[in-house]
């Protein structure tokens, strides 16, 4: 058995779908929990006396601009499922993922450094081995590679298989995500002797490397923790911040990369929603000591942000966008085979 | 006996494994890394390999009972088990529990492979007699063995264990396979650690963890 495995466990073609929600909540991302980093609100200024700052300046200081642009891209979608002997659910994720690296050379922005993966995600832990070997071999005589993805988490320590569709497939695209996030930290490594801008938080990319070492930016765009809790004067500097405006520097302390925080607000003025255009940029504490820990290199960084920042009306995130960033996620996605194109081959190759 | 002697031996013993498999060994230094195909050298030197939910001695015990081999102190024992092996000179059965997850399931039956090969087969080889049987189980930090025959055991368990556990790594992350994997990412970028292991792990089909050490074994991350 070989390609055949998807026929033989009764796969069948499923039409794009919107996701359902999981029966039950709990998350389980296949590359476990970070460490929850402690915040100290108090690092540039006192919370009470927390007022907006303005960062913008005609001139931006070389020193402070970032060379380099690291983005991922994770481009796929559930293309079959099939069943265990015990009837679970087995959905069957194809993907294209990848890692980019794009550096300005003068007014040129290069793609410096590029690795697309077609993969195929599944969890193969209910199906023989030698079924799962030849599997293996015959994706990869296609050009794909077969991520097995873990099972659920099901209780403390361990964990299972579930008749929960939804928590079944989110395995194989937190997998996918997992494996996507090693090609962006591959891309990353390819140069950090350049100050680097990196799309998302330091600490996504801190495994076993000394980050703290390099001049590494994190900017962002999807505020999912809290690190104002519930001060209120910090709060009232967030939503009043203007374009060209930063809160005060803050500290998130872990134990692996301890960083300085602050928000910037990129762009919505003029009746947009209150946190619309604000991004968080994060530097490590060690880059920010090697600044001789100066809030006026805070604010050079921020303003060559601005001058950074993505001007393209069409694309919806671009409030809080860099335009290399966008850059590099358009650079990548060039690179990537049509999805429709790529299932219809997975599903001539494996008779569905 | 010395971690170099074990080299020699486990390099032989998976040497004349793929050579009676008709495999060829080294694999083929190439860009395209393919899993070891562990069920055909498993079958090589008929030995029937299964994967049991549940394994336990007892479940053991059932189970060779259905091919007509009477152990009934293995049907008293519950205690689980990752793998298992029963060899007689006409061949033997190596069992690993279905409820471990893959990588983990190609490292034990791997793993018995190796007791089969070093331990066991020189040992029925030179008595030749079908009612001569070993059994080896294996859980987690517990090893027990039961042997009918006479014969001295020239290993301890904990030698006959490092030996078992270094086979598998060979057997399943070969050197010459993860040397060439590292020399050409290595030529072509600068890879990361979690990148090779990553690589390897997913075409290799073993864990990280087990990656992991062995790239360190052969000085291969940094």
């Amino acid at each position: 058995m070989s390609l055949d495995f998807f026929l033989h466990y009764g796969g069948r073609r499923l039409r794009q779908y919107a996701e359902q929600p999981s029966l039950e909540s709990r998350a389980d991302l296949a590359g476990g929990e970070d460490e929850k980093p402690s915040v100290s609100l108090d690092f540039e200024l006192p919370p009470e006396d927390w007022r907006p700052r303005s960062v913008v300046s005609e001139t931006v200081d070389p020193s402070a601009l970032p060379q380099r642009f690291i983005d991922g891209c994770h481009s796929g979608e559930t293309v079959t499922w099939v069943q265990d002997e015990a009837d679970h659910p087995i959905p069957v994720r194809l993907a294209q993922i990848g890692g980019v690296c794009m550096r300005i050379e003068g007014r040129v922005l290069r793609r410096e450094f590029a690795r697309l993966e077609r993969i195929v995600s599944l969890i193969v832990d209910p199906f023989p081995l030698h079924e799962v070997e030849s599997l293996a071999a015959a994706l990869r005589a296609n050009d794909f590679r077969l991520l097995p993805a873990n099972q659920p988490i099901v209780a403390e320590g361990q964990r299972g298989l579930v008749y929960d569709y939804e928590r079944m497939r989110h395995q194989t695209h937190a997998r996918s995500q997992y494996e996507m996030e090693i090609l962006e930290e591959l891309a990353l490594y390819q140069n950090l002797e350049m100050m680097t801008l990196i799309d998302g938080p330091l600490r996504a990319k801190h495994h076993r490397m000394n980050l703290s070492a390099y001049d590494l930016v994190g900017v962002i765009k999807q505020h999912n923790e809290n690190h104002l809790h519930d001060h209120r004067q910090c709060w009232r500097v967030y939503y009043q911040l203007e374009p060209g405006q930063r809160t005060p520097a803050f500290q998130l302390r872990s134990k692996d990369l301890p960083v300085v925080s602050w928000y910037l607000k990129l762009d919505g003025a003029h009746g947009a929603m209150p946190n619309w255009g604000i991004a968080r940029v994060e530097i490590s504490c060690a880059h920010f000591e090697r600044q001789r820990c100066s809030f006026g290199y805070l604010d050079r960084l921020s303003n060559a942000l601005l001058h950074l920042r993505c001007r393209q009306a069409s694309y919806a995130r671009a409030p809080v966008s860099m335009e290399p960033i966008v850059r590099a996620e358009e650079s990548l996605k060039s690179l990537l085979t049509p999805p429709a194109t790529l299932a219809q081959r997975f599903y001539h190759l494996t008779g569905l | 006996m010395s971690q170099t002697n074990d080299c020699v031996i486990v390099a032989d013993a998976i040497r004349r494994l793929f050579a009676a498999a008709d495999l060829p060994w080294p694999p083929p230094a190439r860009r395209t890394v393919l899993p070891v195909p562990l069920d055909t050298l498993i079958r090589t030197y008929n030995l029937a390999h299964d994967e049991v939910a549940g394994l336990t001695r007892a479940e053991a015990g059932a189970y060779l009972a259905r091919w007509g081999v009477q152990r009934p102190e293995l049907l008293k024992d519950a205690s689980p088990l990752a793998g298992f092996l029963f060899a007689n000179s006409r061949g033997g059965y190596i069992l690993v529990n279905a409820d471990d997850q893959l990588p983990r399931r190609r490292f034990t039956a791997a793993h018995e492979l190796g007791h089969y090969l070093l331990h066991f087969r020189p040992r029925l080889q030179a008595t030749w007699d079908v009612e001569t049987y070993l059994v080896q189980d294996d859980s987690g930090d517990t090893v027990r063995e039961d042997d009918k025959s006479d014969a001295d055991k020239a290993l301890s368990l904990p030698e006959m264990e490092r030996q078992a556990n270094r086979f598998a790594a060979e057997l399943l992350m070969p050197e010459m396979v993860c040397r060439t994997v590292a020399e050409l990412y290595a030529a072509r970028f600068r890879t990361t650690p979690r990148f090779l292991e990553h690589q390897l792990a997913g075409d290799l089909l073993v864990s990280q963890a087990a990656v992991r050490v062995r790239l360190q074994e052969l000085n291969l991350t940094n």
